[in-house]
């Protein structure tokens, strides 16, 4: 990946690593234990000035383009997609904020989050509506100056950390329409309950979120009702995707630091394990792999800079297949590493449980096959003369 | 090029229907149609952004702006005129 980086990004790359290998590496195993990346680390992040992501300077944001905030996730992830996490769904609020917010809105929040002193969360998902959130069933109800939430959120991820929520709903009203607001942590008739024992990103505090007769001021209602599903949602999403298909490719890049240096090293049959055939397939695959995907996720990362209207459909093609890629070879970084890959100390198998969930967020591999098989068959097809 | 045949020519690359003989004039609502797919609705701001160099500020987010080719050639007329 790096060769396809300009120096300024392969500087900040080899920073990003360096912050990695000396402040998460060490203590990832620790946060998957205890099922909660340690304040200690959101700090360390916060003096990095890691926080404002993508964001411009004049809000206190970094100003990072795409391929930035990429190589910063494949380099965080390595050691913890955990953290990764934070910053995909702590970037998709700002980025919400920066795109759909008002003045006031960006005043109250969107610098303050910049700083790291307020975490963002994103709640779309429901107990009944994932895949397809036209299913969402939590009711905003108009009363005056305020609107009225009622209904349960679920697997939101850094939901128990975060202080600033983008919550999606139905507006319970005549209109009917999908909207979408800001909701702060503390609210009266706002219930944080920790989810545990997930597969996977076990440290990134999921949580289900309660509303009932949750009071919100209509101030805190995101652009208009009736786009929260077409453009809010999508668009966060978009940048929740960058950060998906990067955190795949950290793990791609991970199993191949591990298992490269295993092979070198590890002996059978008097021969070490890079002279067997079929271990040289295994690396190869996984290779050849970390290098289509590096082409794939940052190819989408310039487009997605250049607002290129075809970013979004790169965007999904990056993670269909640095995801499915991520969890084959964390299966064989696994099956090379032998039982210390099974160890729940090892890297390896946080890969194998974590890259399992990548194939579910941000939109299922089957969600994406639904667009992109049709979108390809269109493109492909030749039309025939008649 | 004119606004209405660039306008025509990114829906038509958009439509996700196979029909060859899918058809819609530049009245008709498109995402009524049923053919394009849920990354429509922001792809087609991103290319009227971009394609016009105009930014569309929240309060002029209603579906009647963007929903037909006419309306949408109207609205950019409207935005362009302002600037």
């Amino acid at each position: 990946m790096i060769e396809l980086l300009l120096d300024e990004q392969k500087d900040k790359y080899n920073e990003f690593c360096s912050f990695a290998e000396s402040n998460v590496q060490p203590y990832a195993s620790d946060w998957e234990r205890e099922e909660r990346i340690s304040k200690d680390i959101v700090n360390k992040c916060i003096e990095q000035g890691y926080l404002g992501c993508t964001i411009p300077e004049e809000f206190n944001g970094n100003g990072w383009d795409s391929i930035t905030y990429g190589i910063f996730t494949e380099a965080i992830a390595r050691s913890s997609t955990s953290l990764a996490g934070l910053f995909n769904v702590h970037t998709m609020v700002m980025q919400t904020l920066l795109k759909w917010g008002t003045e006031e809105q960006k005043n109250k929040w969107l610098y303050r989050m910049c700083k790291g002193e307020i975490l963002g969360a994103f709640a779309l998902t429901e107990p009944d509506a994932g895949s397809d959130i036209r299913g969402i069933k939590t009711r905003f109800t108009p009363k005056g100056d305020k609107i009225i939430l009622n209904g349960k959120k679920r697997w939101i991820t850094f939901g128990g950390l975060a202080d600033i929520f983008v919550v999606f709903g139905m507006m319970d009203d005549e209109s009917g329409k999908p909207v979408a607001c800001f909701v702060e942590k503390n609210t009266p008739g706002f219930e944080i309950i920790p989810i545990t024992n997930m597969l996977g990103f076990k440290a990134s505090y999921l949580a289900v979120l309660e509303f009932n007769e949750c009071e919100v001021d209509k101030e805190n209602i995101i652009a208009k009702p009736g786009f929260a599903f077409s453009h809010i949602a999508p668009y966060a999403l978009d940048y929740g995707r960058v950060s998906v298909s990067f955190t795949a490719l950290g793990i791609i890049g991970g199993c191949l630091n591990y298992c490269c240096n295993h092979v070198l090293r590890r002996k059978t049959f008097n021969s070490r394990l890079i002279d067997q055939s079929t271990i040289k397939e295994m690396i190869t695959k996984m290779g050849v792999d970390y290098e289509a995907a590096s082409h794939l996720c940052i190819n989408s990362c310039k487009a997605k800079d250049m607002s290129n209207p075809n970013y979004a459909e790169k965007v999904m093609i990056a993670k269909y297949f640095t995801t499915r890629a991520a969890h084959r070879h964390a299966d064989n970084a696994v099956q090379i590493m032998g039982a210390t890959g099974c160890n729940e100390n090892h890297a390896t198998a946080r890969y194998y449980r974590d890259s399992k969930v990548l194939e579910i967020i941000e939109g299922s591999t089957q969600i994406h096959e639904m667009i992109l098989g049709n979108s390809f068959t269109k493109k492909f097809r030749k039309i025939e003369k008649k | 090029m004119d606004s209405v045949k660039t306008i025509r020519d990114f829906i038509n690359e958009n439509l996700i229907t196979f029909n060859e003989d899918a058809a819609f004039t530049d009245e008709d609502d498109i995402f009524k149609l049923g053919f394009v797919n849920s990354l429509f609705a922001m792809k087609l701001l991103t290319f009227i952004e971009n394609e016009f160099n105009i930014k569309v500020e929240n309060e002029e987010m209603e579906l009647s702006n963007f929903n037909s080719v006419s309306n949408i050639v109207n609205f950019i007329d409207r935005k362009t005129k302002n600037n």
